[in-house]
């Protein structure tokens, strides 16, 4: 193995983005046919790695997803079925801040923008999603700790297994704080194509407030 | 069970789950050049490679992501083999891969047989009249 390492250095490094379980199955074969297509003197080396090069990213996509996919499976369902309610919970916000954008800001002369509603899906609804889904997170911590004897810290980091959870509640946590932070949701929800074109513009705004 | 016991992961999981009724091209190109005798990677490569003329060329990822996903359906094994490099490392078909292979060329062949029949291999491709 420590050969092929040696031989191929760059390859070696670009295999580590493999899933882990998948590099140590793998990995010392993916190099040792790398040597074999080279060795070949049929084959024009310029054209093996064309192609090892080409198969590179499409592979490590497909590996990624198909390991995350695994490890969802495995994840109990109070997971799952949490950061999908959180999910719809921030979706009214992203769905209406690009209606009002694209429909030359038809939300706000229309009863979505008085104020209740408009606490409604800017405030209380990714609220909703934070705590719902910080406290799955919390359980999951709980459970981990209990059951499986691992440290706060361990479980909490367990990403394969938490991030459907930590994505939501980082997206609800990122509206609040646009909405909070800074009285700036107006440099936001105005019209958001123009805006993320002139990004420069648009947090200019937002550092305003 | 309810409509309301499936969640989004499911359909996710149930639209991603492999199609058993047809196997992509690389998967059946595997299992092919398996049938003849077990192989190491590069001689998958090459005897895929040769099989369909050099139109289907693999890198090593698509060749070890397939043989994780043949492996995985039980469809290939790996075995034991006398060789000169031990990193190497040799798959063979299984009794259930070979019935799939068998079962992928039956359909092939009777798919031959319709197009024979109706005219539409090869050369016979000039004898069709379209009509609209």
């Amino acid at each position: 193995m420590d050969h092929l390492i040696k031989r191929f250095p760059h390859y070696s490094k670009l295999l580590r983005l493999y899933p882990v379980a998948y590099q140590k199955e793998y990995g010392e074969q993916m190099l040792q046919t790398l040597a074999d297509m080279l060795d070949d003197p049929h084959e024009k080396p310029a054209a093996v790695w064309a192609r090892t090069i080409l198969d590179y990213p499409i592979s490590i996509m497909y590996q990624q997803l198909s390991y995350t996919e695994a490890n969802m499976q495995h994840n109990p369902q109070y997971i799952k079925r949490t950061a999908v309610l959180g999910a719809w919970l921030v979706a009214p916000f992203f769905l209406f801040v690009v209606v009002n954008g694209t429909n030359n800001h038809w939300l706000e002369h229309s009863m979505l923008w008085h104020t209740n509603f408009l606490l409604t899906w800017l405030v209380l609804l990714p609220s909703i999603a934070v705590i719902l889904n910080l406290a799955a997170l919390l359980r999951w911590v709980r459970q981990q700790r209990n059951t499986a004897h691992a440290s706060a810290w361990k479980a909490l980091t367990d990403i394969r297994r938490t991030w459907p959870l930590i994505a939501i509640a980082l997206i609800g946590l990122g509206i609040l704080a646009v909405i909070f932070g800074h009285d700036s949701v107006h440099c936001v929800t105005g019209n958001p194509i123009r805006e993320l074109r002139n990004a420069h513009q648009t947090w200019q705004c937002v550092q305003r407030g | 069970m309810s409509i309301d016991d499936i969640s989004v992961f499911d359909i996710i999981e149930i639209m991603t789950k492999r199609n058993n009724s047809l196997l992509p091209q690389v998967t059946f190109s595997i299992l092919f050049a398996l049938s003849l005798k077990p192989r190491h990677g590069y001689e998958l490569m090459q005897q895929v490679a040769h099989d369909s003329n050099g139109k289907v060329q693999l890198g090593p990822g698509a060749l070890y992501g397939t043989i994780k996903l043949l492996r995985e359906d039980n469809l290939i094994e790996e075995m034991p083999f006398e060789s000169d490099n031990e990193r190497r490392r040799y798959y063979r078909l299984t009794r259930k891969g070979l019935n799939r292979l068998n079962a992928e060329l039956e359909y092939f062949e009777n798919t031959v047989r319709l197009a024979q029949e109706r005219r539409l291999l090869g050369s016979n491709m000039g004898d069709i009249i379209w009509t609209t």
